[in-house]
């Protein structure tokens, strides 16, 4: 009689209920695999009763000192806050987006014959530095990805 | 609950930030302690995660629970710590003795006999850092699957394979050492 794989005994242990009837089935008939079953069960229990380990020092202190030193500070009394949201909430992006927008929206409505005549009289040559540019700067892109993603794997593959 | 304590972070209390570490530090030192073995890198990598949340949690969008997206973060601090580092590298996974249980091996009912936490706790250590960190993820702070998938961005197919082999690696290691010291 063929013993279950490792994968089924695993699968056993950690959750029975999804196992086919044949694995149940054998398990109930066999005192080896039982015992194996047992190993894995003992290990992961073991596992879970590792102790948790710890930081050694007052994590929290050094965080925050961290963040005061490096203008990240977080108020004291009085002081005006400048956490994040307060840097958020003085950011000048929604004043100056709108603005933006505007002034580009009018150039485009002032100029928009001016801007016609130019952007077709220059459409073939703008077309050739599309492809001049774009495609050196998108293999470089690809090349760096590429690079990036090996070394990613290399991390990954402990074989 | 979450919610809450980042909006008071984020309207510039400290003692909120401050409960977001103390509530959060047992899952990070978890994720830590498994990837970088340095102690003194370890205080260094500890401090970077949590300063990288508090400049994050501006564009925290609750797609996940906070606890979950910290681990996240510690990961991938502790990735690019070991990536700058090159140390894992030198890592190998314990070799795989490349089969299945073999019929009549029944040493396993010896284990009980012997007290393995010691021996146990060595061999995780000898796994790649992704492994235990999956591992200690799993089983000692009870994560789903899904959490794990967040938290490391691995696939879950990947993450049940490390989880297997893990297992595995470890009881054929145990069994290796059982051997050894009867003999």
């Amino acid at each position: 009689m063929p013993h279950l794989s490792d994968t089924d005994l695993q699968q056993y242990v950690l959750d029975k209920t999804v196992c086919p009837p044949s694995v149940i089935q054998h398990m109930e008939v066999c005192e080896s695999c039982r015992t194996a079953a047992a190993g894995y069960q003992w290990l992961v229990g073991e596992i879970s009763r590792q102790p948790a380990p710890a930081f050694d020092f007052d994590l929290s202190g050094a965080v925050l000192s961290r963040l005061q030193e490096q203008v990240l500070l977080l108020p004291e009394q009085g002081e005006e806050a400048t956490s994040p949201l307060s840097r958020r909430r003085r950011s000048i992006w929604p004043v100056l987006l709108p603005v933006g927008l505007v002034v580009i929206a009018g150039c485009a409505v002032g100029f928009r014959g001016y801007l016609a005549q130019v952007f077709f009289g220059i459409f073939p040559l703008f077309i050739y530095l599309i492809f001049v540019t774009a495609i050196p700067f998108l293999l470089l892109l690809g090349v760096d990805l590429y690079k990036r993603y090996k070394r990613q794997l290399k991390i990954l593959d402990f074989n | 609950m979450d919610k809450i304590l980042i909006d008071r972070v984020l309207r510039g209390d400290a003692g909120a930030f401050e409960e977001i570490i103390r509530s959060t530090e047992g899952l990070v030192a978890q994720i830590v302690f498994k990837m970088v073995k340095n102690i003194e890198d370890r205080r260094d990598v500890a401090q970077d995660i949590y300063v990288r949340v508090y400049r994050g949690l501006p564009g925290f969008r609750y797609q996940s629970k906070l606890s979950t997206w910290i681990a996240r973060i510690s990961y991938t601090t502790c990735l690019n710590y070991l990536e700058k580092k090159r140390l894992v590298l030198s890592d190998t996974f314990p070799e795989d003795p490349g089969m299945d249980r073999e019929a009549g091996q029944e040493p396993e009912t010896l284990i009980f006999k012997k007290q393995l936490s010691g021996i146990l706790q060595a061999e995780m250590d000898k796994l790649p850092p992704v492994y235990r960190t999956v591992l200690v993820l799993f089983h000692q702070e009870g994560l789903h699957y899904e959490e794990i998938v967040q938290i490391t961005g691995l696939p879950e197919g990947t993450l049940k394979s490390y989880l297997f082999r893990a297992r595995k690696a470890l009881k054929e290691k145990l069994l290796l050492n059982y051997k050894k010291e009867e003999l």
